[in-house]
């Protein structure tokens, strides 16, 4: 496949200046913002192209990965063409009969397995919501399980899904099974993530004991085989306060539960995540061999030892924007020192057989990133690559070499993963991935001189500077009116964000500034009806979402602050991301 | 993978049977202890520089070491780290009867593939039988394995047997890794453990291992190599 030269474009278009924004007109809720289409169309922006709304139509063919499963060891010689469609998919319209069905057919699997029906209807079955009030103040939600559940100000914009509807009933209901379902912290936390295959066994839950939970499982897997005999597919439900996401994917269905603020097709989103770090565990190919062989295998044998890799995913995808943005933060270095290290790595791995990719990561943020010609590494497999490092303390001590499977560059092959950390005095760790499963002395090698050319370049020392001095708050970067904010830079799939304020130190808080950022994320680019500038406020904060062309930005101010503050302000950020653009952003595509 | 190192180790056996604290012991002279157990992905490389005496004149050798994760999904491509080993460390937990089960599996597979490659049995945690090392006042484990029939596997696959403990029982004492003579027997009188105890605490496993190698193979290749320095 063909790909523009130049790859990894610069920003599309100048950052626009204090000027492209009419104060009195731009804020508001309800400007829509149409499809439109971005200028560079590479691995990157090709991604980012995949946020605006999708063609119903298309269709990744996944089916012929499946077939084609058998070989481990191969490099895929068709590129990914990197589209987070399916990772985009909209949430399917649900009518109430098909609600009413499945809520039946829960029952009856529920009787089946012997369950306290009062149990399970905590979690999934819908119940029509008495008060037709639109939202839900905190103090009107009386019930205890739904302190994180934070103000529901705003309409859902998520049309596609039912209206949402307010778990009605109390405590009262009667718990003779003493089992982990009932237990009240099991039921309060906030979110829920389950994998079981398509037989219905356990494979993994976020919270409790996968067994203890079997029972839940198979009702999950009722419902998700019932409606694939109405002939349709499951993908959300509303129900209980409840939203609940499916995704049936290969031999796995996977489930998540929230009482928080994502939507149905972010929680579709994480799921895909979820079912990404799975394959990067297994390949699709041997995962579907194993259900192909005995479709009741109990797989976490197969993920022993690294379920700490899907938890530590699954909690990261609860604070970190990176998922939500699907953009990776970059440690911001100066240009020449990059280039520098860049140059470096090039000219270390010249030698090297098919290394596909070299890519340096600080404090979970991008230092460099080199790839082959003809290649592309996906933001998705970025994160899970991130997600492998930042839960591996080992690396640290020594060098690892490891096949692993990136689902986005190629589902059902192996690429392997020579990974270490530069030195104990700088805490950067290099991945270099090669499609060559024999070649480790000579990755270990080019290793040892990147990390010689760059201590006498004396590169090592910016990394670990900037490692601390990424600490800062926006008041450190001169916006003291500002309490935090995200920007992405859509062109590069990249974003910057200083540490929060101290408002938003504590967990709690820093808990619903997340589900806003999420709310607002989910309005910027519904489908249905997707805006462009969202400007809300209530006693705790006011936020501002804003999305063009070429970037995305949320900011957070204190409650008080002014429009007219907040406009001044995000004019300054904006000034300021662009004239530390060559810093804050790796905007050049690198290649060996 | 064409190794540049002399001689190539491997350490097989299931995942958090002691395998990462053996190498970590041998390379580094220290044992992290089993509250921070750190998960091995893939495998993990690490090399040592030794010296031996061919025919009166020291030799410098490399031994490079494969420290295996030992995780079930790991086990179809394993054979990228035993290929052309030398000697393949069998590891299994004294107190864990399948990790004993998975050395029978791995001895097969080395034995079948890797004709040049010595097997060398190495039951660890050895401590934990024994009551008086136990932190909280319990009592000592039982063995999952009988001795014996730990003995007449080792004989049978014509390997040596090896038994690893950790000494010191108080949390406060640093841990250090102890190799047992091979004659160790399960539940070892005090005396005996006392005099495993005295015994030089450099003479760690793989050295072992590489002396015991060193006489059955003739060293086809041998020098300096400095940039391999652990
Ligand atoms: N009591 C005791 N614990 C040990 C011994 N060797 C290792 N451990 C502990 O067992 C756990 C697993 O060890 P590790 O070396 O990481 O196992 P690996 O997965 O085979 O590499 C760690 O918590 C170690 O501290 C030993 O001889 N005695
Ligand atoms: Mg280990």
């Amino acid at each position: 496949m063909a790909t523009p030269s130049g790859a990894w474009p610069a920003l599309a278009s100048p950052i626009p200046t204090s000027t492209d924004m009419e104060p009195t007109e731009a804020i508001g809720v309800g400007e829509r913002l149409f499809a439109t289409t971005p200028s560079g169309r590479n691995y990157l922006s090709d991604f980012m192209h995949s946020q605006e709304p999708i063609d119903p139509d298309h269709d990744e063919d996944e089916a012929d990965l499946t077939a084609e499963a058998a070989e481990d060891y191969r490099l895929s010689t068709t590129h990914m063409t990197g589209s987070l469609h399916e990772l985009q998919e909209d949430a399917v319209i649900k009518d109430d009969k098909t609600q009413q069905e499945v809520a039946e057919v829960m029952q009856r699997s529920m009787e089946a397995c012997q369950i306290n029906p009062d149990t399970v209807s905590r979690l999934s079955s819908p119940r029509k919501r008495s008060s037709a009030s639109p939202a839900l103040s905190p103090e009107l939600d009386t019930d205890d399980e739904d302190d994180d559940d934070d103000d529901d100000d705003f309409e859902d914009a998520q049309e596609s899904l039912s209206p949402s509807q307010k778990r009605l009933e109390s405590q009262s209901s009667s718990v003779p099974d003493p089992g982990i379902m009932n237990s009240p912290t099991w039921r309060q936390q906030r979110k829920h993530v389950f994998v079981l295959s398509e037989s219905g066994k356990p494979i993994f839950s976020q919270h409790g004991d996968e067994d203890e939970l079997a029972s839940l499982m198979a009702v999950m897997q009722a419902m998700v085989s019932y409606v694939i005999d109405m002939g349709d597919v499951l993908k959300s439900m509303s129900a209980g306060g409840k939203q609940i996401a499916f995704l049936h994917k290969g031999p796995l269905i996977l489930v998540a539960v929230t009482q928080g603020n994502e939507s149905a097709s972010q929680l579709a989103v994480q799921l895909t995540y979820v079912y990404h770090q799975i394959l990067s565990i297994l390949t699709l190919g041997q995962l579907t061999r194993i259900f192909e062989r005995k479709p009741g295998f109990d797989l976490r044998k197969m993920l022993a030892g690294s379920e700490r890799l899907i938890q530590s995913l699954v909690r990261a995808m609860d604070s970190d924007p990176s998922f939500m943005l699907s953009a990776v933060r970059v440690l911001p270095l100066a240009q020449a020192i990059r280039d520098d290290i860049t140059k470096t790595v090039i000219q270390s791995c010249q030698k090297i057989k098919n290394l596909v990719f070299a890519i340096m990561i600080a404090d979970n943020k991008l230092v460099a990133l080199i790839r082959m010609k003809k290649y592309y590494i996906h933001p998705a497999d970025l994160h899970l690559l991130l997600n492998l490092v930042n839960t591996t303390e080992s690396f640290k001590h020594s060098e690892a070499w490891l096949p692993i499977c990136l689902p986005k560059f190629d589902p059902s092959g192996f690429v392997h993963a020579h990974i270490s950390y530069l030195s104990d005095d700088c805490q950067a760790c290099l991945l270099m991935i090669t499609a060559e499963r024999d070649i480790f002395f000579e990755v270990s090698e080019a290793k040892g001189k990147i990390v010689e050319v760059m201590t006498k370049n004396n590169t090592l020392l910016p990394i670990s500077e900037s490692m601390t001095k990424s600490k800062e708050t926006p008041a450190d970067l001169d916006f003291p009116e500002l309490r935090h904010f995200l920007y992405k830079s859509r062109s590069a799939a990249q974003f910057t964000s200083p540490i929060a304020a101290t408002a938003y130190q504590d967990e709690k808080d820093a808990d619903r500034l997340h589900g806003i950022y999420l709310e607002m994320q989910h309005q910027l680019h519904s489908p249905h009806r997707p805006l462009k500038l969202i400007y809300r406020g209530d006693s705790q904060e006011n936020v501002l979402g804003w999305v063009t062309q070429t970037f995305e930005l949320y900011a957070a101010f204190s409650p008080d602050a002014t429009k007219a503050t907040a406009i001044k302000t995000i004019n300054a950020v904006l000034k300021w991301c662009k004239k530390e653009e060559t810093s804050l952003f790796i905007l050049n595509a690198p290649t060996f | 993978m064409s190794p540049p190192s002399d001689v190539k180790v491997v350490l097989l056996g299931t995942e958090y049977c002691g395998k990462s604290s053996l190498v970590e012991r041998y390379l580094h002279d220290r044992f992290r202890g089993e509250n921070c157990y750190q998960n091995t992905v893939g495998a993990a490389y690490g090399s040592k520089l030794f010296e031996i005496n061919v025919n009166g004149s020291p030799r410098a050798l490399i031994m490079g070491i494969w420290d295996t994760a030992g995780s079930e999904r790991y086990q179809s491509m394993s054979r990228l780290y035993y290929r052309s080993a030398r000697a393949a460390i069998l590891c299994f937990d004294i107190t864990c009867r399948e990790s004993w089960a998975k050395v029978q599996f791995w001895k097969k597979e080395v034995q079948r593939h890797e004709r040049l490659c010595r097997i060398y049995l190495c039951a660890t945690k050895m401590d934990k039988l024994l009551a008086e090392d136990q932190a909280d006042g319990t009592e000592g484990h039982a063995p999952a394995i009988e001795g014996a029939v730990v003995s007449r596997f080792a004989q049978e696959s014509e390997a040596a047997l090896f038994h690893t403990t950790r000494i010191g029982s108080s949390p406060t004492t640093n841990f250090v890794f102890h190799l047992n003579p091979p004659h160790f027997t399960f539940g070892m009188p005090l005396a005996a453990r006392a005099r495993a105890r005295s015994l030089s605490t450099e003479s760690g496993l793989c050295c072992e291992v590489v002396d015991t190698l060193h006489r059955a193979l003739p060293v086809t290749k041998a020098g300096a190599h400095s940039d391999e320095e652990p």
